[in-house]
């Protein structure tokens, strides 16, 4: 028995994928019948909701390492968007090091180019 | 180990025995369709021997009164010589030779070798290495829960754990309520120590169980 397992299995089902997405475009649809005050498997359900979405969009997009045998099974999920948050950080890792060495290299230019200052 | 503590301190086969029960009982209840109920309100409900219960969260005015009696009961630890606060027992264990924080630092560690497995994971379609890797990381995650269960038992009997048991316990008796005949839904427990002198430990740890599922706990 696992509860939380089960919560996943129905926030990346079909049924409630098409909700989530329709959701954005139709404001009247409602998934909850509280409005507020939300209970922890609700917010659960929420944020597993918005990830097997992405997860779903990084499939379509033919995105390395996905697949739908990795979406339906919990652990190997947590690996690949384990592998997606060490990718982003490799990359906003390599841009902010050419940033800051792109910086350097005009630091003292003028900040205009094709402007001459006498 | 003073009355309290000893009440506190049930024969561990009995517990055992009661959480079977009460996990079989939720094998049997909690099918896609039951869990699928489960998130539609923030209110849970549940059948236990013929009777409909609900689990709901607490109101404003019960929290501030969950607070006032959190309060009370520190404040009754603080003053009591035989409880002591988790630092302290920290110091007293690790005389003992049992070293808490080293046990907090073993179970990060785990941490640390989860990672390059489930990297390792990602990037692997072979089911046989698949295996491996799974059997691998349930087996240190295994070892991680013991670490932390073991660090539970330690320290059960700090002040700060033993609030937070009361708050739990006391936040339990609030918010579990009973459909009547007349299916209005009331509270089961007249007062806390109705709640307290129950002999109901399957009831008790349904309870338990779904209030946890209720109450989002902020990380610490």
């Amino acid at each position: 028995m696992d509860i939380l397992g089960q919560i996943k299995k129905i926030a990346r089902s079909s049924k409630y994928q098409v909700l989530y997405s329709q959701s954005k475009e139709m404001t009247g649809l409602r998934i909850f019948k509280n409005e507020y005050d939300f209970t922890f498997l609700q917010l659960f359900f929420l944020n597993w909701l918005s990830t097997y979405s992405t997860l779903y969009q990084d499939l379509a997009m033919g995105e390395e390492y996905i697949s739908e045998e990795v979406i339906r099974d919990n652990l190997r999920t947590e690996a690949y968007l384990l592998y997606k948050k060490k990718k982003r950080e490799k990359e906003n890792k390599k841009n902010s090091y050419e940033q800051n060495k792109e910086e350097k290299k005009n630091k003292g230019k003028p900040s205009m180019p094709g402007v001459k200052f006498y | 180990m003073n009355k309290k503590q000893e009440k506190a301190k049930v024969g561990e086969n009995k517990i055992k025995e009661f959480m079977r029960e009460g996990l079989d009982y939720l094998d049997n209840m909690l099918s896609q369709p039951e869990a699928e109920n489960m998130i539609k309100d923030n209110k849970l409900e549940f059948p236990y021997k013929g009777k409909n219960y609900r689990i709901r969260k607490p109101n404003i005015e019960e929290q501030r009164t969950l607070a006032k009696k959190s309060r009370e009961k520190y404040t009754e630890l603080v003053k009591d010589e035989s409880y002591m606060f988790e630092k302290q027992w920290l110091e007293l264990l690790k005389k003992k030779g049992i070293d808490i924080e080293e046990m907090k630092k073993e179970a990060q560690q785990i941490n640390h070798e989860i990672t390059p497995l489930l990297l390792k994971m990602a990037k692997t379609k072979d089911k046989k290495a698949l295996d491996k890797l799974k059997e691998s990381i349930n087996n240190k995650r295994d070892k991680q829960a013991e670490i932390h269960s073991e660090i539970f038992r330690h320290l059960e009997f700090s002040i700060e754990s033993q609030v937070k048991i009361q708050e739990t316990a006391y936040m339990a008796y609030q918010v579990t309520e009973v459909m009547n005949i007349d299916k209005a839904w009331v509270p089961v427990f007249e007062s806390y120590e109705d709640y307290d002198a129950c002999d109901d430990m399957v009831l008790l740890n349904l309870i338990h169980y779904f209030l946890n599922l209720i109450i989002y706990k902020q990380e610490e």
